[in-house]
């Protein structure tokens, strides 16, 4: 059976934050989300990007490599769970090594929490809460077929940071010619253009007049 | 989005929270048991209406589960998501409230007390103040955000249980502009086309709404066209989520968009790109549009609209070369003192390029509130009757009075719109009111004047199931249902008659609307009208009553609609499947034409000068519906929006001193109020924009003008001019608004210069009272105008 | 990796073999030794040297090693030592006897494992030394037992007194509160839709069967002795040793290894708390901060331990020229700058 998996297309991505309410609906952690949807930068833009666990194959699981209790299991296919409940004993190494950010800590509760890719949905042929309620498909559940037929763009399933590259379950959309994410080769190239506007190279906005 | 809960409380780690705010009135433990059953039902919030089913435990509503329903495919936006936490809410009202101990200087409090109390009250005064000062005395102010059977019952229980002809709803202030264009354009007021014909569509021109705010999940349509290769242009003053990838962003000066699309219908004119057989076989008129549009160049849109020329040229060409392009237009539009004129400017556009009645193209009007197309249809507006029929034309009254049971000379004629009801009531011809579905002292203009308003009746009746900003000013308060508390059915923004189901028995002695109703008709000894057992028997009747209309629900059954998904109006008989597209072949006017109507832009009510140099203008926010008074009471969607925020332009703010986060107060020439600053280049510098969703001290209502249009009566919340100023020290915490009345706003040091004024009382739209008949223009009577 | 299993199979046959020297004292040379428990004996040698094994090759992980040797290095450090004297108790108290984190979590849970959990450890605390023959009663005539312990008289108490029949129906008592753990366990994973659909048969439920099944046979036994007049005794007692043996050679694998696991908790407290970042029953937190947003983050320390974690793992997150360690940002940051990237390469492009 093909591997089902979610897409993650921000450039779609409204900010409505249905996915993190209907997170919270899902049976396995009722009321919590799990999944962020964070303003890029909201001084500039409206632009949001949704995160969900992206599951890393290789390496895999940074968070279950540095859980000094082996908390974090992953399953035969792939799912990196949240932290078995009895062992859990919130060191937060999780928290911190994530290269994506994802990991929430329950501090009182001692529990780190995530994203399981909705187990208790995905198990009946449902799709994650997440992906189900999003109105644009920014989240996105299903096989890289179906993705190569229904959507357009590039499913990218490796993010690099500088020195490390990371291979995940989940994909990014990327535009066709993209075959990675380079997380600081493009910060650098941001960096050059707002350097660049800012010694007046590059054509700006027209300026506004009150 | 606009903003979520970072911006009120900076620095929060999400990693640490998991947004648990806002849990199930059972606690989320509880909610986690097995649901026995789903009901099937829709969200009560929009006008999208998506399906959902909810889940049931113990008889208990614990959740929501999605709906494979035709037009969400089973998503949910936050406020769907969260919508069953309604049910049972700590905050329901859950018993009568009748004002006691209230006399002059003091307000006196509201305390519990019985049905047949507060009944019989209520109907005791009716009758005095109906015997002294005639039947018009009490009026019945209605909402769009319940079901048709209900609204259906308000107009009957105030036409034949009252007598009086001042009943109108608050749809009047939501898409009435449209409404009124698409009935003079087309003789018929719905959208064309359902939701899932735009992605047939080549290019989408969305005018004044951000549609990813306010109705997440038409996105999935509009969203899906453009994955078809659709170009997308969109008109507003902000760039929005939606206008953040679009193709092209026109950032419009708030109530300026005629302009821009007169400019764009003579572009397409020059460049050849209309349809002159189109034109020629199926509109009248068009010579006329053809003509008033040529002073539109591209630079005088310019000069009027603040878009630049080359884009306006652009939007033209992307629009007019598409085979087949639909327009999309919402409040930014028609909140506005020429609503209708924009509107008809939209529809000039598609009729100018052939594209009405065509799958994927048009014009779709997209209406706001829950059942807002059903609400406007079912007679409980000012001028209308069922099946939208007109209060006026005597063949009309003559079969309502026949369905009802009443001789036709009882029938009241045409009354006050919801807006110039105010008006009556402040001066003392309305001495009591009913009011359902509306929370007026967060949804009108000027709301201090509104205050006086409803403080000068006697007894201010409000039926709501939270205690609403307007409930706290109540004489008798009378406790209803939430919308899975009953069945019934809505009419969604396509026109598709949908059924809400029953899923949990009011709180307390909360009662069913309907049944109040009933129940108030009876003690008013008009019972025999209202003999109804069951939501079922006021939709036949309605069916019924709609039969023949323009909007004909006859055919539609309950059955119907579980069978297909929803049925489309009109469906004249029970073997009719309704009718999804409109205009495949001829309008509804009688000829089968559709009208042209030459409109000129002109300036807002109230336009920046003096000392009020920018353009306040209102909208949504994807976590609030409406006044708030529901979505502010669920945790996740306070949580993201807790209070109102004003967006002003870095080059606007840095003149000003102003950073982000700054608290700083908004003046307009109505009064003042303290808010954040989220200062951001995703709107224009001339422009401040405040969401509309919060009460009291908070409610940008007290700021906006209460100027209206001409012809329906909409008012102008989306432009109005204003000014900003940093606040020099840190408020005072603002304190919960439980049972408090908004306070007046503080002195200001108010300067001399005013703003500029393009309504005076010599050139304002008439208001009620009209002599019967009256109340329509020539071009109204023309246009049959409903 | 032999490098890390030969030493930990040394220190497992090392462990065994000590337990085995301290039944041979406890029980005097085994004279006080009862044969009929011998099987239960060998499976807790056994365990204990499976139990040691799987102990060391999780100590040596590298992410445990570094809190393993930064906890003892703490507590062995001087300097610390007023801090911790009071922290280690309180922190015994919270994470291990009070367990107050699951009430946290949940009433309904708290109940639960507290009930398993002394359940379990009562019997334990009875049992092994019964069966490594540490401990023995003696008649003193006429009517008392003198209690023996590791070959040492402790104490007398009277026959039908009330200690005597608390010593004597101890693991009845134990047995009912592992039952009524184990049921409320039981109904939660029947009636909790996330339980439902997320647990695994043998990680989560067969743990919860054997537990019952050693408490029930266990009753049994009580039971047949005292009513049933010893009918079945031979079978049940063999049904409740097979079943107790399955669970002590289960104890390092699955559910149960978090037993061993569980005190790591104290040794993150102190650690945590030491390094001054996490506010642990009143201490104040000293934290680092975000490189991007300004925002806590834990102690320097925690993120350079972290760091040489990762390094160890062979992960390596250092952003080149002056951006640091992503390991500096706090996680908010992380995904932004993620959400920049993207947002440098689309714009305001719709794919």
């Amino acid at each position: 059976m093909p591997v089902k998996t979610l897409f993650v297309d921000p450039s779609r991505c409204i900010g409505c934050r249905a996915c993190e309410a209907a997170c919270r609906e899902c049976d396995s952690h009722k009321g919590e989300s799990m999944v962020m949807v964070d303003f890029v930068d909201r001084a500039t833009s409206v632009a949001t990007q949704p995160t969900v666990c992206m599951h890393c194959e290789d390496p895999v699981a940074p968070c279950a490599q540095v859980c000094p209790v082996m908390a974090i299991l992953i399953t035969p296919d792939g799912v990196v769970q949240q932290a078995e409940t009895s062992r859990c004993i919130a060191c937060r190494n999780c928290v911190y090594a994530c290269p994506f950010g994802v990991p929430k800590m329950d501090a009182e509760a001692r529990l780190m929490k995530k994203c399981n890719l909705c187990y208790d949905r995905t198990s009946r042929g449902l799709q994650p809460w997440c992906a189900q309620a999003c109105p644009t498909q920014a989240l996105w559940y299903g096989d890289y077929e179906e993705f190569v037929n229904q959507r357009r763009g590039r499913a990218v399933r490796h993010t690099v940071f500088g020195a490390q590259e990371v291979r995940t379950r989940v994909c990014h959309v990327l535009p066709e010619e993209q075959s990675r994410l380079d997380v600081v080769a493009l910060l650098k190239e941001a960096q050059l253009a707002a350097a660049e506007a800012n010694l007046g190279f590059a054509p700006r906005e027209e300026a506004w007049v009150l | 989005m606009s903003v979520n809960k970072d911006f009120f409380r900076p620095g929060r780690d999400f990693n640490y929270d998991f947004q648990a705010a806002g849990e199930p009135p059972m606690g989320w433990p509880e909610a986690d048991r097995l649901p026995e059953s789903l009901v099937p039902t829709h969200c009560c919030f929009c006008g999208v209406q998506c399906g959902m089913y909810l889940r049931l435990s113990e008889g208990r509503v614990t959740g929501v589960e999605p709906r494979d329903f035709p037009h969400n495919r089973g998503s949910l936006c936050p406020k769907g998501v969260v919508a069953y936490q309604q049910v049972n809410h700590p905050d329901r009202l859950t018993h009568p409230l009748i004002r006691r101990g209230r006399g002059p200087g003091t307000a006196g409090r509201l305390e519990r007390a019985t049905w047949d109390e507060a009944l019989d009250y209520v109907v005791g005064r009716w009758r005095d103040l109906q015997a002294t000062h005639g039947r018009d005395a009490v009026a019945v102010y209605s909402g769009s955000s319940m079901t048709n059977e209900k609204c259906y019952l308000m107009g009957k229980f105030a036409r034949v249980g009252l007598g009086t002809r001042h009943i109108d709803y608050n749809g009047r202030l939501c898409m009435s502009s449209a409404a009124v264009a698409y009935a003079k354009a087309f003789g018929l007021d719905r959208a064309l086309l359902p939701m899932t014909d735009i992605p047939l569509t080549d290019c989408l021109l969305v005018v004044g709404s951000n549609i990813a705010e306010t109705f997440p999940i038409a996105m999935i349509w509009l969203w899906r066209a453009r994955d078809n290769g659709a170009r997308l242009i969109v008109l507003d003053p902000r760039e929005t989520a939606t206008a953040r990838t679009a193709d092209l962003w026109l950032p419009v000066r708030p109530g300026t968009d005629i302009a821009v699309l007169n400019a764009m219908l003579r572009q397409i004119i020059h460049d050849g790109l209309i349809d002159e057989p189109y034109i020629d076989g199926r509109t009248v008129g068009w010579e006329a549009v053809r003509a008033a549009v040529e002073p539109y160049t591209p630079q005088e849109a310019e000069r009027i609209a603040g878009v630049p020329a080359e884009r306006v040229v652009a939007a033209a060409r992307l629009y007019g070369r598409a085979p087949r392009s639909l327009i999309l237009h919402a409040r930014g539009l028609e909140h506005s003192t020429h609503g209708v004129n924009g509107c008809l400017a939209c529809v000039n556009l598609a009729l100018a390029r052939g594209q009405v009645g065509k799958p994927g193209s048009g014009t779709m009007m997209l209406t706001g509130q829950g059942n807002g197309q059903g609400g406007r249809e079912v007679g409980q507006k000012a001028n209308q009757l069922p099946g939208y029929r007109h209060i006026d034309i005597p063949e009309h009254r003559q079969y309502i009075a026949d369905v009802w049971g009443i001789p036709v000379e009882e029938l009241p004629w045409e009354g006050a719109a919801a807006t110039e009801m105010v008006g009556l009531m402040a001066a003392g011809q309305i001495k009591s009111a009913l009011i359902i579905c509306s929370n007026l002292m967060v949804s009108l203009p000027e709301n201090a004047v509104v205050q006086r308003a409803l403080q000068s009746l006697d007894p201010l009746v409000v039926m709501d199931f939270f205690m609403s900003e307007t409930a706290e000013l109540a004489d008798v308060v009378l406790p209803g249902s939430v919308w899975c508390e009953d069945e019934g059915t809505t009419t969604n923004m396509e026109g598709r008659v949908v059924k809400i189901n029953l899923a949990a028995e009011p709180p307390g002695e909360a009662r069913r609307d309907w049944e109040i109703i009933c129940d108030l008709s009876r003690r008013l000894g008009r019972g025999q009208h209202f003999p109804y057992r069951s939501a079922r028997a006021i939709w036949d009747e309605l069916r019924q009553a709609s039969r023949g209309g323009v909007s004909d629900y006859f055919g539609i059954t309950w059955e119907k609609i579980d069978a297909q998904g929803g049925v489309f109006w009109p469906c004249p008989a029970e073997d009719h499947p309704g009718t999804p597209r409109l205009f495949a072949e001829r309008f509804a006017h009688p000829d089968g034409r559709a009208r042209f109507f030459p409109v000129e832009h002109a300036p807002p009510a109230e336009e920046p000068g003096g000392d009020y140099p920018f353009r306040l203008t209102t909208g949504r926010v994807v976590y609030h519906y409406l006044s708030g008074n529901q979505t502010r009471r669920l945790g996740f969607l306070n949580g993201q929006a807790p209070e109102p925020w004003v967006e002003i332009h870095p080059q606007a703010a840095a003149r000003l001193g102003i950073q982000n986060h700054d608290r700083v107060r908004v003046r307009t020439p109505r009064g003042a109020m303290e808010v954040q600053a989220l200062v951001t280049p995703t709107i224009r510098p001339d422009a401040l924009f405040i969401p509309f969703h919060y009460g009291h001290e908070q409610a940008v209502n007290q700021l906006t003008n209460p100027a209206v249009d001409p012809t329906v009566k909409i008012p102008e919340y989306k432009v109005c001019a204003a000014t900003v100023e940093r606040l020099p020290s840190p408020p005072a915490p603002l304190p919960e608004g439980e049972g408090r009345r908004p306070s007046p706003p503080a002195p200001l040091p108010r300067g001399e210069g005013r703003p500029r004024v393009n309504f005076t009382a010599a050139n304002a739209p008439k208001m009620f009272p009209y002599a019967t008949g009256e109340s329509r223009s020539p071009a109204e009577e023309e246009g049959k105008v409903y | 990796m032999i490098r890390r299993e030969l030493p930990a199979a040394t220190v497992a046959v090392l462990a065994a073999a000590v337990l085995v020297l301290l039944i041979s004292l406890g029980s005097r040379g085994f004279k006080d030794f009862d044969s009929a428990l011998v099987g239960y004996a060998v499976a807790v040698i056994f365990a204990t040297a499976a139990i040691i094994y799987r102990y060391s090759l999780w100590i040596t992980r590298p992410p445990t090693w570094r809190y393993f040797k930064a906890g003892w290095t703490n507590f062995l450090s001087w300097r610390n030592f007023r801090r911790y004297t009071s922290l280690i108790p309180v922190a015994w108290w919270h994470d291990i006897f009070a367990q107050t984190f699951i009430l946290k979590r949940g009433l309904q849970r708290w109940v639960m494992h507290m009930s398993i959990f002394w359940g379990v450890v009562i019997s334990l605390l009875i049992t092994l030394p019964l069966t490594f023959g540490w401990i023995r009663f003696t008649l003193v005539p006429p009517d008392s037992y003198l209690f023996w312990f590791f070959g040492l008289p402790l104490f007398q108490f009277p026959i039908e007194a009330g200690t005597g029949f608390a010593f004597f129906h101890a693991l009845d008592f134990t047995a009912l509160l592992l039952i009524l753990g184990v049921a409320i366990a039981l109904w939660r994973r029947t009636t909790e839709v996330g339980l439902l659909t997320t647990q695994r048969f043998g990680f989560d439920l067969v743990p919860l069967v054997l537990l019952l099944a050693i408490a029930v046979t266990g009753l049994a036994l009580t039971a047949s002795s005292l009513w049933w007049g010893g009918r079945f005794y031979w079978f049940i007692s063999l049904t409740h040793q097979v079943v107790v043996v399955g669970w002590l050679l289960s104890i390092p694998f699955g559910k149960f290894f978090h037993i061993v696991e569980r005190p790591a908790s104290i040794g993150v407290t102190l650690y945590q708390t030491i390094n001054q970042e996490v506010e642990h029953y009143g201490e104040q937190p000293q934290t680092g901060r975000c490189r991007c947003c300004g925002q806590e983050l834990p102690s320097p320390q925690f993120v350079d331990d972290l760091k040489v974690t990762l390094v160890d793992l062979h992960q390596n997150y250092d952003l080149g020229d002056d951006r640091g360690w992503l390991q500096d940002y706090c996680p908010t940051c992380k995904r932004v700058l993620r959400g920049q990237a993207y947002s440098q390469l689309m714009g305001k492009r719709f794919l």
